[in-house]
C-alpha cells in the first residue's frame, strides 16, 4: 500500500512539475483533457519542487519545512498540503497527515490526480488510526 | 715576652666563635629552609595558575546568549509591499542605500514612473530548510505589490536574512557573537596586531621591551600609569582577572601570559582575543567581540566593515567607555584617526586613502535606534515558551539560534497603532491611564506576527497581551451561535429566534435576566441579526437552548483551555480570556474552522546552525466548514450592518472584513476581534484597575483595530463557499424564502436542506436592496 502511494505521489508531483503531457502521439487529438494545473505563483511552484525534492531525499522534516513556507504565500495549495499529509505518514503519525490531507481534498478538483493522491493518503492514514468521522 | 692569653679567655673565645658560627649555619639553613618554602609555594602557585588558564580556555569558554530572530521576508511576484515597508525592512538589517550596488548589505532605488525599482545585493543565510546564497537581484513593485522579481541565478523567490530582535541573557550580563578567526576580515586582525601588540607573533607572552618603557614611566610617575601589555596580557586581564593596578595582580597576569602561550597557539589566543574584548555597553548588557561590535555600533556583519568602521572598533579596545563613540564623538574620531595613521605607516592603507579615510564620518547608527531588545512583549512570550522544552540555563548560556515568527513590519505598525490611538482616546475623552493590547496573527498557520503588550511597547513590565485576564463580554457571542449552527437540521443563518426578554434561575436560585444594550426587545429575529446587532437576549435564548455544556465544548474545541465557569452568564461573556487567548479562538473561526495552536517559534538551532527542533504547524478540522463559513458570513454583515459598521468607515467597500465588537459590564473593557483572509487581530482596550472608561467595543478596541488593519496590505475574507452552500434570497422577519428586491430580502448561505420550503409575501422594496455581497460577486 505505501508503495502503491509512493507512485501516485510521484505522478502527482510530475503533473505539477508539467513532465507528463497527454499519454497520446502527437498526430492524434487529445481524447482526454491533460490534467490542468491551475497558474501558480512560480514562488510556490519552486517550494513544491523543493519540498518534493527533500522528501524523495527522505528528509520529511526538510520537506515539511519547505511545504510550510508555500502554504504561507497561498494556503489553498492542494499539492503542498499533499506533501505534508505523504511526509507525515513517512514519519508515522497518521493523524496528522489524515488532516493535512482532508484540507488538501477541500481544494482539489475530484477525479484530479491530486484529489485521488490525497484520498489514497487519507485511506492509508485511517487504516492507522481507525475510521474518522467526516461532516 | 709574648703576652699568653689566659686559657680562660681561650676558651670565651673559642665558645664566641663557635656561637657565631652555629648562628650563621642556623640563618643558612633558615634561609635555606625559607628559600625552598617560598620556591616550593611558587611552584604550587604556578601549577595552580595553569590548572586555572588550562581549565577556562579549554571548556566552554563563554556563557552565550540564545539570540532570538524575526521572520525572514521572503520576495515574490504578488506579495502586497510598500516600498517604505521595504526600506524599514531593509534599515532594521543594516542594509545601506547606494548609487550603484557592488557588494552584500546594498540596495539602490530607482523611480520608474509610477513603479519603484530596487536593486539589491542580499546576504546569505542558513536557514533550516535551505542555505540562502547572497544575491544580486532586481525588484518593481507598483501598486503596493511586487510586480516584477528577477534574480541573476534564476530565483522566483528570495529570502532576506531573518533581524535579530532579542536575546536571553545571562546573568553576568556579557553579550556576544562568536566569530571565528577564519572568518575574522585580514584587515581587522592585521590593524589589531599593529595598533596593540607589533610583536604578537614573536613575543612568548610578555614584551620585555614593552615592560621596560612602561615601568620607566610608571617610576617616574610613582605610581602604575601605562601598561606594557601584549595582546596575550589583556586577554589574561579580562578573562581570567580584574582591571586593578596592582603589583600582585600584574605578577599574576604576567605569569599567566606565559602559562597561556606555552599551552596554546597564537591563533587560539587571538581568536579568543577577538571575541573576548569589551566594546561598549548597550543598556545592562555589556559588548563584547568584534562580531557583535559590528552590529552594536554599525548593524552591519563584521566582513562588510570599510576601513574606518574597522579603525573606530580597533580603537575602541583601548576604552570603550572612554571612547563611546555617542557620548564622545570627538574623542573617538581622533583615536579612529590615529588607527587609521598606523594602518597606512603598516603599508594596510594608502596614503590617498587615509586622506580620504579621516574626512568620514563615524558612521554609527543613531543610539536612540538601536536596541538589542527591541520587542519585550514578543520576547516575553518567546521566553515562555522555549521554557517548557528548555532549562533557563541552557537558553542563557548554550548560544541557542530561535528563530520566531514575528513580523517586524506588522510589530512596528501594531505598536504605533495602541500608541496613537490610545494617546487620542485619552484627549477625546478625558481619561487618564488607558492601556491596551494588541495581538496580530497570520490566518491559516497560526502564527504570531506581532504582539503589544503596553501602550508604550518598550515597556518590559506586565504584558496585557498574554497576562491581561478580562471578562470578555460579546466576543463570546460567535461562539454561542457556531455552536447552534452545528446542528444544521436546527439551525441556520436564517433561522428565528426571540428577542424578548429572558429570564434564567439557576440551580442555586439566583436569577439572571439579561438586558440589551438599548433596553429594548426586537421580537423574534433571524440568527445572523442575533450575532450581528450583538442582542443579548436573543444570545441568551439562544444559548440557554442549546445548553451550557454545548458552548463549553464549542469554546474548548475552539482552543481555549482556561477556566469556563459553570454559569449561565458565560453566553454573554462572564468568561474571562487574555488577548492571545481570543485570538486563538477566533483564529478557529477564521480559519474555516480549523483549530491550530497559535505559535511564535518556527525552529530552533544550535549556536552552530545545526537543526535542534521544529515547531511545525499542526491542525485539525474541529468545525464543519459550512457552518464556519455561515458563520463567517454573519461576522461579516455584523461589520456591514451590524455593531461593527464603523469599520467600513475605514476601509474600501470591496474589502471583506469580519469580526465581532465586545464590550462588558460598565464598559470596563473595550474588545474588538476581527480578521480579514490573511490577517487576524485582536485588540483589547481599558484601565488596569478594572476602572468604568466611556469605550464601548467600537469606540475603543475597534478603533485600534482598524488604526492598525489600515496599514497592513492584507486580502479579504474568502468568497468561494464550500461544496453543498449556496445563496439564496431570504425573508428576514418570517425565514423563508424571497427574492431580490423584495423588502426585508436578505442574501444568505444555506445547506440544500436548509432551504426554506415556503415563500414568503414579496412587497417590492424603494430603491434596490441588492446584497453589498451580491454587488462583488458580479
Amino acid at each position: 500500500m505505501r508503495n502503491t502511494l509512493r507512485v501516485i505521489f510521484c505522478l502527482a508531483m510530475l503533473v505539477l512539475a508539467g513532465c507528463v503531457g497527454p499519454l497520446v502521439q502527437e498526430s492524434e487529438a487529445p481524447t482526454e483533457a491533460v490534467e490542468q494545473t491551475p497558474e501558480r505563483n512560480p514562488a510556490v511552484d519552486g517550494l513544491i519542487e523543493q519540498a518534493g525534492l527533500a522528501y524523495q531525499a527522505g528528509d520529511y522534516q526538510g520537506a515539511i519545512a519547505s511545504a510550510e513556507r508555500g502554504l504561507r504565500i497561498d494556503r489553498r495549495e492542494p499539492a503542498l498540503y499533499l506533501l505534508l499529509a505523504q511526509s507525515y505518514l513517512e514519519l508515522a503519525r497518521p493523524r496528522q497527515a489524515d488532516e493535512f490531507a482532508r484540507q488538501g481534498l477541500r481544494y482539489s478538483a475530484p477525479g484530479s490526480v491530486l484529489f485521488d493522491a490525497l484520498e489514497a493518503v487519507r485511506a492509508e492514514s485511517n487504516q492507522s488510526n481507525g475510521p474518522t468521522l467526516t461532516f | 715576652m709574648t703576652k699568653r692569653r689566659s686559657p680562660r679567655r681561650t676558651s670565651r673565645r673559642r665558645k664566641k666563635v663557635k656561637a657565631a658560627s652555629q648562628f650563621w649555619t642556623r640563618v643558612r639553613r633558615w634561609g635555606l629552609l625559607a628559600c625552598g618554602f617560598v620556591l616550593v609555594s611558587f611552584s604550587l602557585w604556578v601549577v595552580y595558575l595553569d590548572r586555572e588558564v588550562r581549565e577556562k580556555f579549554d571548556g566552554r569558554k563563554w556563557a552565550v546568549p540564545a539570540r532570538v530572530y524575526a521572520r525572514p521576508l521572503e520576495l515574490y511576484r504578488g506579495l502586497a509591499l510598500t516600498p517604505e515597508l521595504l526600506e524599514q525592512e531593509l534599515r532594521a538589517l543594516g542594509y545601506r542605500p547606494v548609487e550603484r550596488v557592488s557588494a552584500s548589505g546594498q540596495y539602490a532605488r530607482r523611480q520608474a514612473g509610477a513603479a519603484t525599482e530596487y536593486h539589491l545585493f542580499s546576504r546569505g543565510f542558513d536557514f533550516w530548510d535551505q542555505n540562502e546564497p547572497a544575491r544580486r537581484f532586481t525588484l518593481t513593485l507598483s501598486q503596493n505589490r511586487i510586480t516584477d522579481l528577477e534574480a541573476r541565478d534564476g530565483a522566483s523567490l528570495v529570502r532576506l536574512e531573518p533581524e535579530e530582535i532579542g536575546g536571553i541573557f545571562p546573568a553576568h550580563g556579557e553579550d556576544r557573537l562568536l566569530i571565528r578567526l577564519e572568518d575574522v576580515p585580514p584587515l581587522l586582525g592585521e590593524t589589531l596586531l599593529a595598533v596593540e601588540d607589533r610583536g604578537f607573533l614573536d613575543h612568548r607572552g610578555l614584551s620585555p621591551t614593552g615592560i621596560a618603557r612602561a615601568a620607566w614611566t610608571n617610576l617616574r610617575a610613582g605610581r602604575v600609569v601605562e601598561g606594557g601589555s601584549t595582546l596575550t596580557q589583556q586577554l589574561v586581564k579580562n578573562f581570567y582577572l580584574t582591571q586593578e593596578q596592582r603589583f600582585q595582580r600584574k605578577l599574576q597576569e604576567a605569569i599567566m601570559s606565559l602559562l597561556l602561550e606555552r599551552r596554546y597557539s597564537k591563533a587560539e589566543i587571538l581568536e579568543t582575543y577577538i571575541n573576548e574584548i569589551y566594546l561598549g555597553q548597550s543598556g545592562t548588557r555589556g559588548v563584547h567581540g568584534f562580531a557583535l561590535g559590528a552590529q552594536h555600533y554599525f548593524r552591519q556583519p563584521l566582513r562588510e566593515l570599510e576601513p574606518p568602521q574597522v579603525a573606530l572598533l580597533v580603537g575602541l579596545a583601548k576604552g570603550a567607555s572612554f571612547y563611546n563613540p555617542w557620548r564622545n564623538p570627538e574623542r573617538a574620531r581622533a583615536r579612529r584617526d590615529l588607527v587609521l595613521r598606523v594602518m597606512a605607516n603598516e603599508g594596510l592603507i594608502s596614503a590617498r586613502e587615509l586622506e580620504q579615510y579621516v574626512q568620514a564620518p563615524l558612521g554609527i547608527v543613531t543610539s536612540s535606534t538601536y536596541s538589542r531588545q527591541t520587542y519585550p512583549a514578543v520576547i516575553d512570550l518567546v521566553n515562555r515558551q522555549l521554557r517548557r522544552d528548555y532549562r533557563q540555563e541552557d537558553l542563557q548560556s548554550e548560544g541557542l539560534r530561535i528563530f520566531t515568527s514575528l513580523s517586524p513590519m506588522v510589530q512596528r505598525q501594531a505598536e504605533q497603532a495602541v500608541q496613537k490611538r490610545i494617546e487620542q482616546l485619552e484627549e477625546a475623552h478625558g481619561v487618564t491611564d488607558l492601556q491596551g493590547a494588541l495581538v496580530v496573527t497570520s490566518v491559516g498557520a497560526g502564527e504570531v506576527l506581532a504582539l503589544v503588550g503596553d501602550k508604550n511597547p518598550r515597556f518590559a513590565g506586565f504584558n496585557r497581551a498574554l497576562d491581561a485576564r478580562r471578562p470578555v463580554g460579546s466576543l463570546i457571542k460567535p461562539f454561542v451561535y457556531l455552536s447552534a449552527l452545528e446542528q444544521p437540521q436546527l439551525y441556520h443563518p436564517a433561522s428565528l429566534i426571540s428577542d424578548a426578554p429572558v429570564t434564567v434561575t439557576a440551580r442555586d436560585g439566583q436569577v439572571w435576566q439579561p438586558r440589551n444594550a438599548n433596553l429594548q426587545s426586537h421580537g423574534d429575529v433571524p440568527l445572523y441579526q442575533g450575532l450581528s446587532q450583538s442582542y443579548n437576549q436573543a444570545s441568551a435564548r439562544l444559548g440557554m437552548e442549546l445548553g451550557l455544556e454545548t458552548v463549553y465544548d464549542t469554546l474548548r474545541q475552539a482552543g481555549f483551555q482556561g477556566t469556563i465557569p459553570a454559569v449561565p452568564s458565560i453566553i454573554l461573556g462572564a468568561v474571562d480570556m487574555a488577548p492571545l487567548d481570543v485570538a486563538g479562538i477566533y483564529h478557529t473561526l477564521a480559519a474555516d474552522g480549523v483549530y491550530t495552536p497559535l505559535r511564535v517559534i518556527r525552529e530552533v538551532q544550535t549556536a552552530e546552525g545545526q537543526r535542534l527542533r521544529r515547531y511545525p504547524l499542526e491542525l485539525e478540522q474541529r468545525f464543519s466548514p459550512q457552518s464556519s463559513y455561515q458563520l463567517q458570513y454573519m461576522l461579516q454583515l455584523a461589520l456591514r450592518e451590524g455593531t461593527g459598521r464603523r469599520v467600513y468607515d475605514q476601509f474600501p467597500a470591496d474589502l471583506m472584513l469580519a469580526g465581532k465588537t465586545g464590550t462588558t459590564n460598565d464598559r470596563r473593557d473595550s474588545w474588538f476581534a476581527g480578521f480579514s483572509g490573511q490577517h487576524l487581530a485582536v485588540a483589547w482596550v481599558g484601565l488596569d484597575d478594572n476602572g468604568v472608561t466611556p469605550l464601548t467595543g467600537s469606540a475603543g478596541a475597534l478603533q485600534v483595530w482598524a488604526d492598525f488593519m489600515r496599514t497592513l496590505p492584507t486580502q479579504s475574507v474568502g468568497l468561494e463557499p464550500p461544496a453543498d452552500i449556496s445563496f439564496d434570497w431570504l425573508d428576514s422577519s418570517t425565514g423563508l424564502l424571497s427574492a431580490e428586491h423584495c423588502e426585508g430580502a436578505t442574501w444568505l448561505p444555506l445547506r440544500p436542506d436548509q432551504q426554506p420550503r415556503g415563500s414568503a409575501p414579496c412587497r417590492l422594496a424603494s430603491g434596490s436592496n441588492s446584497s453589498w455581497w451580491q454587488r462583488l460577486w458580479r
